[in-house]
């Protein structure tokens, strides 16, 4: 707590700008994206469908921020699922939450992680994770 | 790739935060004993706010990574610890599903200095919570909350009010929520942390070892009671102090208004994004009491015991008023 009006720190990079922003479908998923890298964008857009059209029930929207600070480093991926909501690890610094009750994307991709590997490997687990999950086992 | 889905577990139990109750649901039979601090029967009647944290054990014994890294976008929050020690955070939904190591299901030291503390942090308002950053020293049952800077010397000043006679709260964050008399400072962690240089002015720190804590810096974390008084895990917070250093010898109180207070806290707290305005709302009515409580500026130089001293006898003479 500090008496002198400071700008408060954005420790968790909730707040960074998100310029860049297009519709895609990819599969049986549609969705609207927001990013601060304009080279994924551009790859992103490469590797699916554009659609310029209005919102459809059913999209999801995305949020990815490319995250300069973010550690680098490592391919082990982890995923965490419960319930509505899930998260995705990939590598030292690249972490994606979804939540698939509100059909959200939302996640920050490491340096080292390219448009290229984000295809590859990242997207296929995102799609996989935005699924509706089987019902837990009886207990 | 590692692929959990946590689901409901076998063991539950309810832990006492900061005035919330955390609903505990978990795989692993040992996590309770580890948690036993802040275990509780059942919610208590002064509980703020309620959320829940499901914690799938698995088997390994990787350690928790030193520099955690911490990522949030709207309603959502994300802690690894490294790939086997990782918590999602869900604002919304006041939930947390998390995976840890075995080896970290039994550190209690792990989840009394960082992962509790952080997880009261990070819920906040959405609990009804609004942690300051500050320190809470007690004397005789009144809370001083003790502000300033970073570098103002809240840690060596808490010790040092600590060896002086006030009780011990909390030295750096404190979790302010709602109790049934008003406002509650919650403290979430029994130890003070001293950078390498306070051995100066405590020299008892010889006897503990530097370690890194969770901002990378090295320091020395010892149990406040180690300086001499009793940790209290809350109190009611009476008045606030900003610390200002100062090169003079000289010790000094001016009166600080509520608007100036009010201005301070909320400069001070993180940013909350569009999706909980309730939580936004909640926390203005807490800062909005807070910026109420008599408040003052005290600029000083010297040595902590100094000015613990000078403090003491500041409050003493502000309770004898307040009598007379």
């Amino acid at each position: 707590m500090n008496t002198e009006a400071t700008l408060v720190p954005d420790l968790l990079r909730r707040f960074v700008a998100t310029p860049h922003s297009f519709r895609f479908c990819i599969g049986r998923t549609c969705a609207k994206l927001e990013t601060n890298d304009l080279a994924l964008a551009s790859t992103i857009q490469g590797a699916t469908v554009c659609r310029e059209d209005s919102r459809a029930q059913g999209d999801s929207d995305w949020k990815l921020i490319r995250d300069e600070q973010a550690p680098c480093g490592g391919r082990e991926v982890s995923v965490l699922s419960a319930g509505p909501i899930g998260t995705l690890l990939v590598g030292a610094g690249t972490v994606i939450a979804v939540d698939r009750e509100r059909r959200e994307v939302l996640g920050f991709i490491a340096p080292d992680i390219s448009g290229e590997e984000f295809i590859d490997l990242v997207l296929p687990l995102i799609l996989k994770l935005l699924q509706p999950q089987a019902n837990p086992p009886s207990q | 790739m590692l692929m959990i889905d946590v689901f409901a577990h076998g063991y539950r139990f309810n832990l006492h935060l900061a005035g919330t109750v955390c609903e505990v649901e978990t795989n692993h039979c040992r996590l309770g004993f580890t948690l036993r601090y802040w275990t509780v029967a059942a919610p208590e009647g002064d509980a703020t706010g309620n959320f829940a944290m499901q914690i799938f054990v698995s088997a390994g014994s990787a350690p928790p990574s030193e520099r955690p890294h911490f990522r949030g976008l709207n309603h959502v929050v994300v802690a690894s610890f490294g790939h086997a020690n990782v918590f999602l955070f869900d604002l919304l939904r006041r939930r947390i599903i998390a995976q840890v190591s075995e080896r970290v299901a039994g550190d209690p030291l792990f989840w009394n200095e960082r992962l509790l503390p952080i997880a009261v942090g990070v819920f906040g308002p959405t609990v009804g919570v609004v942690p300051v950053h500050c320190a809470c020293l007690c004397l005789e049952g009144e809370g001083v909350l003790v502000a300033g800077i970073s570098g103002a010397g809240k840690s060596t000043l808490s010790a040092a009010l600590v060896q002086s006679g006030f009780d011990y709260v909390s030295d750096d964050w404190t979790y302010i929520g709602r109790g049934d008399g008003g406002l509650l400072a919650h403290g979430m962690s029994a130890h003070i942390k001293l950078l390498p240089d306070a051995i100066a002015h405590f020299p008892m720190l010889a006897e503990h070892s530097l370690i890194t804590s969770l901002n990378g810096e090295l320091a020395y974390e010892v149990a406040a009671d180690a300086f001499g008084g009793d940790i209290f895990r809350s109190c009611e917070p009476r008045r606030c102090i900003f610390l200002e250093r100062s090169s003079q010898l000289t010790s000094s109180f001016a009166p600080l208004g509520a608007e100036q207070m009010r201005l301070g806290l909320q400069s001070s707290v993180e940013r909350l994004p569009s999706q909980l305005p309730e939580a936004a709302r909640t926390r203005s009515e807490i800062i909005e009491e807070l910026a109420c409580l008599p408040c003052w500026t005290f600029r000083y130089g010297g040595t902590p015991q100094f000015a613990a001293q000078e403090i003491l006898a500041f409050v003493c003479s502000q309770k004898q008023e307040l009598t007379t």
